[in-house]
């Protein structure tokens, strides 16, 4: 794998399920995407599809005005990808946006079978954000990634 | 404009949802064609990308 397709540790992909589960105060998806939040330099990324798709489950389950407002949000956050509408919204947009990880609570994609028949396609940590609020280790990956001491947080996650 | 992420959390809680209720949403919308059915296309974005 060439340096430039190898994932970069800093960015993360949230399914629908938990960009919903986190706006409604789910706890394992707020901790995780508070992580995100909280360090400018981990970016999430998401595709047309993966925002439609959450902005669609979101009106669902509350109204349109906040699925809207909420989208907005997400768009002004993430690095935009692309890939084709017949793929899966959140695993497209890990590979196309090289991100290391992908949160999820589907389990057909958590379970070692699905590791097993995808590891090999692409190369992309797929957790249950609890799994990754836990194993999140800002301090080392920053030092990884930006080269410096860590010092820090570096924003706020509920501004 | 756009919202803090305060904000829409501050919405957002006028609404009792929990995970099973998302979950359940996201199965029903899937069901309803408005975005990919089931795990086959995973392994199609998997398939269809290594050559990139």
């Amino acid at each position: 794998m060439s340096k430039s397709s190898r994932p970069n540790p800093a960015r993360v992909v949230a399914d629908a399920e938990v960009l919903a589960a986190d706006l409604f105060g789910d706890e394992s998806a707020r901790t995780a995407l508070d992580h995100v939040r909280a360090h400018d330099w981990v970016e999430l990324v998401a595709s047309e599809e993966l925002l439609e798709e959450t902005e669609s489950l979101v009106a669902s389950l509350a109204d349109v005005d906040l699925a809207t407002d909420h989208r907005t949000r997400l768009e002004a956050e993430c690095v935009a990808v692309e890939h084709p509408p017949e793929d899966h919204p959140a695993l497209a947009s890990a590979y196309r946006g090289r991100a290391a990880h992908l949160l999820t609570f589907d389990d057909r994609l958590t379970s070692a079978k699905a590791g097993l028949t995808l590891q090999p396609r692409v190369a992309v940590s797929i957790r249950d954000p609890a799994a990754f609020a836990q194993l999140f280790d800002p301090e080392s990956l920053y030092e990884a990634v930006v080269g410096e001491t860590y010092d820090g947080p570096d924003a706020d996650p509920r501004e | 404009m756009t919202h803090s992420w305060g904000d829409l959390f501050d919405r957002a809680e006028r609404w009792d949802v929990d995970r099973t209720t998302i979950h359940q949403a996201l199965e029903a919308q899937r069901e309803g064609g408005d975005s990919p059915e089931s795990t086959s296309s995973d392994e199609n974005t998997a398939a269809e990308t290594t050559d990139e």
